[in-house]
């Protein structure tokens, strides 16, 4: 019997229809639906696999997998801000990845740490990472484990050679070179190995992780006294930058006779200013463009064609100098020492006053402009007034004065260790009549004209 | 507060429920994607409410239309044949008194539970890659060849039935690749939830909704038995099996509500059907609710279902309280469900025959449209393959639970550590 695809009429069969006239000839067989779905199923997993291959993932910054991003899969860049822990008997790789927005660690298990192992190599601390993996959160953790071992990809970094009084802030997580002396080697837990050493210009404490020793083998022996070539990356702990080493053939003992690089030393060619290199002993020249007065000294920036950095010099050495009067805008001066990095502005630190030559004289300003002119709109900028002095004021720091000209009256604040290079106070006539090179900044909303150095400040009979 | 939260979720999960195609956790996401609807709190408690609702609605999808998810599958295909005995308002409640057997179960068993299952995983965790894969073995081969079969069957049901097996055992692998690429490194990447919904509602959904547009079975009118109609025997063999069942879907990881259900049919035959549906009902509530609450558990707080995935992205201060508040608001949802429940499911047999042309249409439309709209082309693509590979089992007669794979042969490769093998082999 038949039964009618469209009606559902019951009949012999042969012929259309009688109830519809649907003519009922050739009807698909089963048979063939199955094998164009199972084409189907095969081909369109097939191509969609295919289509699918070298997709990226996509990319995430580290803020937002702690904020929850809703991605599962993706790729972040970065650094590996710690030692990575690797377990043996699980094969369980774990490290930390920092970007500009935070700090996530990351994870991964056996064939796929054994497969990063033999390809390229476990990552270190310090080394730049893109990495792709799945966001796993669990209670309060939040991990991404890494699936695959070419989701890997890993760049070793490249280290500078830098002298230890030039450790900074701003080198954290940067690979580092030091030739240094040893000073001292502890154990200070179970398998964490700390190593002193210093330098002509400091000292700083080299890190050997647990997890690094057990992958890379010993230290050799150290002795204090031995000179010792460090390549780690600078971490921190706590308030303290640390040398960690990446892996224990990073430290070698050099021959004994070897010399320690010396800050004292005078380099022997110029540099220009924007070729120093941060770590290192370079000697410049250039034209002093601004002077800043620091709790422990003055910072003079100093200009040359190609940049301008800062000249710091301390107090006590500031001191020493013998024409301090000479050292000031305008002046063009020769300076050697060791450069470091600190907030991002290079800064040369000479250690003694024989490192400071000053080439040209600058001139004092003579130019001096009426106080009515100084307003909110200047703040920031250096001006020189002619004024007297009509009252005075102790404060913690200095002493304050309060100064007038015809045109008006302004509050001038002379720091405690600028007062050192004038005469005393007490041998100021009254209504001392002074002229005043300073930075103009406000204080409650008031205007404060604050000299940067002794001689700033220029006593008029 | 969040109490209330919990009851709005669980009567928008009773209405959503209705919806064909439409998780949980896709339901969560809308609401989370929207800044300032939901605090995560509100997220947390509302989520729950969520699912207690619509555990409990989505029987009447499953008894009466279309297959809304993999652990109704075979609530839709036992409960079929009541149906057109006009007796499908007794199954959905059979289905129903399970469902709140379940809560009432969970809620009894939360003190001992808090003791005992986070020794047990720090037994069992070790042993998950095996004691899943044989779950997963078992799947395919079960109820294709017994012992005994070769010496009874004739030479061309027994080659019959190893055909079966073998499309069986494809759909298994073919689901595992598509699961497996989903995970490793999916293009599906902004979708903020699982990646494997769209290859969940391929295999399961779709198969069953185009098999009833090509082959409409009319819903009959349904009778309106004012008595359940089930001995306190049967009520409490499906409670048994079902908890059983369920929980181990809900503890294990990769494991699906379509394992638990596929449990059940393992102790209970479909034929027993009142047991069989209670045990069903209890199992759903297990392996969704149940898993949901384990993310709060003391000492486990363990992500085992999507919507852990979501809230615990969003909600991370876990503490005892929470947990115990949570299994006070489970109770309150499942109260009210079960009240809306006892109002709509006659209703909702009333209109079955009228509703039935339609509905797979809709579910048809809705599948398409979400998929295409919340991931694009390739979601589509992988909707379209995952139907195709759903297909096999429906047109060869292999078990259509084969496609679980989709869920375990992924967790096991990675957690044997063989997917990576296997990715670059394949070269992802």
């Amino acid at each position: 019997m038949q039964i009618c695809p469209h009606c559902g009429a019951v009949w012999p069969g042969g012929t259309p229809c009688p109830e519809c006239h649907t003519p009922v000839t050739a009807r698909l067989p089963l048979a063939w639906l199955r094998y164009v779905v199972l084409g189907l199923a095969l081909g369109g997993l097939g191509w969609v696999l295919y289509a699918w291959r070298g997709v990226p993932a996509p990319h995430a910054t580290i803020a937002q997998l702690t904020q929850g991003h809703p991605v599962a899969y993706v790729e972040i860049q970065g650094v590996v801000a710690r030692s990575p822990h690797y377990a043996v008997d699980t094969q369980q790789l774990n490290f930390w990845v920092a970007d500009d927005t935070g700090q996530v660690p990351v994870v991964a298990f056996g064939a796929v740490t054994q497969a990063l192992s033999q390809t390229q190599g476990l990552p270190q601390v310090g080394d730049q990472v893109t990495l792709a993996g799945s966001v796993q959160r669990q209670a309060e953790t939040l991990t991404l484990r890494v699936n695959t071992a070419q989701a890997v990809s890993r760049t070793a970094p490249i280290a500078r050679p830098v002298m230890l009084g030039a450790l900074s802030p701003d080198l954290i997580l940067q690979a580092i070179e030091v030739v240094a002396r040893v000073v001292a080697v502890r154990e200070v837990t179970p398998g964490l190995t700390t190593v002193l050493i210093e330098d002509d210009t400091g000292q700083a404490t080299v890190l050997l992780e647990a997890a690094t020793r057990a992958l890379s083998g010993p230290l050799p022996a150290l002795r204090p006294g031995d000179v010792v070539q460090v390549v780690g990356v600078v971490t921190r702990y706590q308030a303290e930058l640390q040398i960690t080493l990446r892996a224990t053939q990073d430290l070698q003992v050099l021959p004994a006779e070897t010399g320690l690089p010396s800050s004292y030393t005078e380099p022997e060619a110029l540099t220009p200013i924007a070729q120093v290199r941060v770590g290192g002993l370079a000697k410049v020249a250039g034209v002093i463009t601004d002077v800043q007065s620091l709790p422990f000294g003055f910072a003079f920036t100093l200009a040359d064609d190609s940049g301008d950095l800062q000249l710091v010099v301390r107090e006590t050495l500031y001191a020493a100098l013998t024409d301090t009067a000479r050292l000031q805008r305008g002046t063009r001066v020769q300076a050697f020492g060791l450069v470091r990095l600190l907030d991002g502005v290079a800064q040369l630190t000479p250690e003694t006053a024989q490192a400071i030559q000053v080439l040209v004289p600058g001139t004092p300003p003579s130019q001096t402009v009426p106080i009515a002119a100084l307003g909110l709109a200047q703040v920031g900028q250096t001006f020189t007034i002619s004024a007297t002095v009509v009252a005075t004021q102790t404060f913690g720091a200095g002493q304050r004065f309060t100064v007038q000209d015809a045109t008006g009256t302004l509050t001038l604040q002379l720091w405690e260790n600028l007062l050192g290079y004038l005469p005393p106070l007490e041998q100021w006539p009254a209504k001392q009549s002074l002229q005043v090179t300073g930075r103009l900044t406000t204080d409650e909303g008031q205007l404060v004209l604050v000299p940067q150095l002794g001689s700033d400040v220029v006593l008029q009979k | 507060m969040l109490i209330l939260y919990t009851l709005l979720g669980a009567l928008g999960g009773c209405v959503l429920g209705l919806v064909p195609a439409l998780p949980v956790s896709v339901m969560m996401a809308l609401l989370l994607s929207q800044p300032g609807w939901l605090t995560p709190e509100q997220a947390v408690f509302g989520g729950l409410g969520l699912l207690v609702g619509r555990a409990l609605s989505s029987a009447l999808l499953a008894v009466y239309q279309v297959t809304p998810e993999d652990g109704t599958l075979l609530v839709q295909q036992c409960a079929r044949r009541y149906v057109q005995l006009g007796l499908g308002r007794q199954v959905s409640g059979w289905y129903g008194l399970g469902s709140l057997g379940g809560f009432i179960l969970m809620l009894l068993m939360a003190p001992v539970a808090v003791w005992v299952l986070p020794t047990l995983h720090e037994l069992i965790q070790p042993h998950w890659p095996w004691l899943v894969g044989s779950l997963g073995v078992l799947l395919v081969l079960g109820p294709q060849i017994q012992p005994g079969d070769s010496t009874g069957l004739p030479q061309l049901q027994w080659r019959w039935a190893a055909w079966r097996t073998g499309v069986g055992w494809l759909t298994f692998g073919l689901a595992g690749l598509l699961g497996l690429r989903l995970v490793y490194a999916h293009p599906l990447s902004n979708a903020p939830f699982s990646a494997v919904w769209p290859a969940v509602v391929g295999l399961f959904t779709l198969p069953t909704v185009l098999g009833q547009l090509v082959s409409p079975l009319p819903v009959p009118p349904q009778t309106l038995d004012k008595t359940l109609n089930i001995t306190p025997a049967a009520l409490g063999q499906g409670l048994f099996w079902g908890g059983l069942s369920g929980g181990v879907a809900a503890f294990f990881p990769g494991l699906s509500a379509g394992v638990g259900s596929w449990l059940v049919a393992q102790q209970l035959p479909p034929r027993q059907a009142p047991a069989f549906m209670v045990a069903q009902g209890c199992s759903q509530v297990f392996a969704t609710v149940g898993a949901y609450l384990l993310l709060f558990m003391p000492g486990l707080q363990l992500n085992r279902s999507s919507l852990s995935t979501l809230v615990g992205a969003v909600y991370t201060t876990f503490t005892p309280e929470v947990f115990y508040w949570s299994l006070g608001a489970m109770a309150l949802a499942g109260a009210l469900a079960w009240g809306w429940f006892a109002l709509v499911a006659p209703l909702y047999a009333r209109v079955a025959p009228r509703l039935q042309p339609w509905m797979g249409w809709l579910t048809l439309g809705l599948s398409i449209g979400l998929v295409g709209g919340l991931l694009g082309w390739a979601g589509l693509a992988v909707l379209v393959v995952a139907t195709a590979i759903g297909l096999l089992p429906v047109l060869w007669g292999a078990p259509r639970l084969s496609a679980l794979g989709v869920f375990v042969l992924p967790f096991v490769l990675q957690a044997l550590g063989w997917g990576e093998r296997l990715a670059k082999l394949l070269g992802w």
